[in-house]
């Protein structure tokens, strides 16, 4: 699982660096994430910009990294590509999710 | 009618190029790239399905998958010689697991959705348990343009 990592002040953006996010991925990814995740950033962006396909484990993993993240932290979604939009629609992860254009346009709604 | 069949070993890794394919059919019958993807994603769903349930993570199997285009309709069969599912289970209505929301997210699986988004995407679904091989056939309606 290909992840790059950045840091916004005390926040870092994690982008993912791979085409697909399906059920041959889903574990590698939620550990990947999940290691970022341990760091207890206060938010985690979340940056889906160069993933095309998605399918049901890995909303899931996205789902469950969400709900390990205690109170008073936040996920946030960034630069959903159309197939992934669509699919978020599809299975209602979008009404759980808060969710932007792209990290720019989060990092600057987030801290403004 | 047109048919062809793709052939995959039983591994969750062997299901993207396969899913590619799917989509590059769906386009080529004429259905617009978010309903390609839909299709897409509950083909590789079945599969999946096929290769954790039926085989149990076994990869010496394959799973075969054969898309039939008819004059109104494309016609998918995931055929595996694993153990069978609960027919019921299957057409029973898992509409239920796309029902997430922020009150609903505290208890909400982080499985379980594969079954509701094929459900939700194709016109229908029919599966087959048989001695030996076992048939999802998901079938999706082309609409005249």
């Amino acid at each position: 699982m290909k992840i790059a990592e950045k840091q916004f002040g005390p926040n870092t953006v994690v982008q993912v660096l791979e085409q697909r996010l399906g059920a041959d991925k889903a574990v590698a990814f939620k550990d990947a994430v999940g290691r970022v995740l341990n760091n207890g950033n206060p938010q985690l962006y979340l940056d889906l910009s160069q993933v095309e396909f998605i399918d049901s484990s890995g909303l899931g993993a996205i789902l469950s990294l969400l709900k390990r993240m205690e109170k008073g932290r936040e996920l946030i979604i960034c630069g959903l590509t159309e197939p992934v939009a669509s699919m978020f629609k599809l299975t209602r992860m979008d009404r759980v999710f808060t969710i932007y254009k792209n990290v720019e346009q989060a990092v600057s709604a987030r801290t403004h | 009618m047109r048919k062809i069949t793709f052939k995959i070993e039983s591994r969750l890794d062997a299901t993207p190029l396969l899913g590619q394919m799917v989509n590059a059919l769906c386009s080529a019958a004429g259905l617009s790239p978010t309903d390609a993807g839909f299709v897409e994603v509950s083909v590789v769903e079945a599969a999946n399905n096929a290769i954790e349930h039926a085989y149990l993570g076994d990869p010496n199997n394959f799973v075969e998958v054969s898309v039939s285009l008819a004059p109104d309709a494309l016609i998918f069969d995931v055929f595996d010689s694993g153990k069978s599912a609960d027919p019921d289970f299957v057409h029973s209505n898992h509409q239920g697991a796309l029902s997430l929301s922020e009150e609903t997210l505290a208890h909400a699986s982080e499985r379980g959705r594969g079954l509701a988004i094929i459900q939700q995407v194709m016109d229908s679904i029919e599966y087959t348990p048989g001695s030996g091989r076992n048939r999802f056939r998901l079938i999706k309606r082309l609409r005249a343009t």
